[in-house]
């Protein structure tokens, strides 16, 4: 049967003018929204494989999520995750030095899982050193997020980042500890879907010993997360051991 | 890459969007429409079976409803993830977020308001289609019921 396009396409113009306020703020929030879930999604990782966890430095009942490079991490929530003898910290937006530890070097991640103790909770006083960023050292892994499609070139880039960061995870495998501890793998969450050739970027990755998450669709995986306990999306060695990757 | 021409069905709705989600959504449409031949080829389409214009209409709805429906979930299912942690709201940016808040409010309505639009006019199949391919498959086959 004929469909009338130019019937449902007035249909839909009308739609869009009668909803303008709110298509609005749909374009401005998504970025911020994303990183929000990713946040709240890595300590779910956590709690899920057994460590305790607690929310710190949330302002009158409200989580504070840092977005960009501005502002200073002891005024933001974050994260305490303790357990067998192991205590780390998750941070929004967090400035970590690169992996050479290059002088003035700093690359902003959107979500890191930090050794504790090593972020200040408070303003540095008078005569005490400032914080710049993490030593890389110090950074056990983290999240990046992209409201994109997730193509091959993506992943490339994320790849880079991992290079810049963390470059064990792309041709070793993770140290014991890492993997006992249930951390996941530095990981690259998106609202998009996994184009095409992407699947076969992903399946070639351990046989390259590259030790990295892709995570597309995370809206459904937060809808999930958010239903009850399950699997969590992003990977670790530990729940499907190093020689496997999860495609999906 | 040089792009086609948009059809005309769809550019007259995607003018009134937001200019970063307009960008987005002609720009998804122009990657279908580079791949259409390869979609119809995997789902087992014949090129002829559904016309041009109105598999990437179809397209540009689905993906805008993707936005509308993900964003939704985020919120909702943040909130309630917050509240497992002992937080009630969710301020990140100037993006503040609490159930019942102006702003959650709102979304919901764009969410209802937008399925409700589907269902008015025979595209409700887009709501749940898994990629692109499942999307055409669904087309094909209300097309061929005569919806």
């Amino acid at each position: 049967m004929a469909v009338d396009l130019d019937a449902i396409s007035k249909s839909l113009r009308n739609f869009v003018r009668s909803h303008n306020a709110e298509f609005q703020k749909l374009t401005g929030r998504q970025s911020q929204l994303l990183e929000v879930g990713a946040f709240l999604t890595a300590a779910k990782h956590y709690e899920w494989i057994g460590y305790d966890v607690k929310l710190h430095n949330p302002r009158r009942g409200q989580i504070r999520v840092k977005l960009g490079t501005r502002g200073h991490p002891w005024n933001f929530s974050r994260f305490e995750i303790w357990g067998d003898g192991r205590r780390f910290e998750i941070h929004t937006n967090l400035p970590v030095r690169d992996a050479a530890e290059t002088p003035g070097a700093r690359y902003v991640v959107d979500v890191a899982v930090a050794r504790s103790n090593r972020i200040p909770t408070s303003t540095p006083g008078h005569g005490q050193p400032g914080f710049e960023a993490l030593a890389n050292d110090h950074l056990i892994t983290f999240v990046e997020a992209k409201s994109l499609v997730i193509y091959p070139m993506l992943i490339a880039q994320f790849i880079g980042i991992v290079h810049e960061l963390k470059p064990a995870f792309l041709h070793e495998r993770p140290a014991d500890d890492f993997i006992e501890a249930g951390h996941f793998y530095p990981s690259l969450v998106s609202l998009g879907y996994l184009h095409g050739t992407c699947r076969n970027i992903v399946r070639g990755f351990p046989a390259r010993q590259i030790h990295i998450g892709i995570v597309p669709e995370f809206d459904e995986a937060i809808s999930r997360l958010a239903s009850g306990p399950g699997d969590s999306p992003l990977q670790s060695a530990r729940a499907t051991g190093v020689e496997e990757v999860i495609v999906f | 890459m040089g792009y086609m021409p948009l059809p005309a069905s769809l550019t007259k709705f995607s003018s009134q969007l937001p200019y970063g989600l307009r960008v987005d959504l002609e720009g998804y449409v122009n990657s279908v429409a580079a791949a259409q031949s390869e979609i119809y080829a995997e789902s087992r389409v014949g090129l002829d079976a559904i016309p041009t214009d109105e598999f990437l209409f179809v397209a540009a709805v689905w993906h805008l409803w993707t936005h509308v429906d993900s964003q939704r979930w985020i919120v909702s299912n943040s909130l309630r993830l917050a509240d497992e942690f002992g937080a009630g709201s969710i301020q990140a940016g100037a993006v503040r977020l609490s159930s019942g808040s102006g702003d959650v409010e709102g979304l919901r309505r764009l969410h209802n308001d937008f399925r409700r639009w589907l269902y008015r006019n025979d595209l409700e199949f887009v709501i749940g289609a898994q990629n692109v391919g499942a999307l055409l498959s669904r087309l094909t086959e209300r097309d061929g019921d005569g919806g």
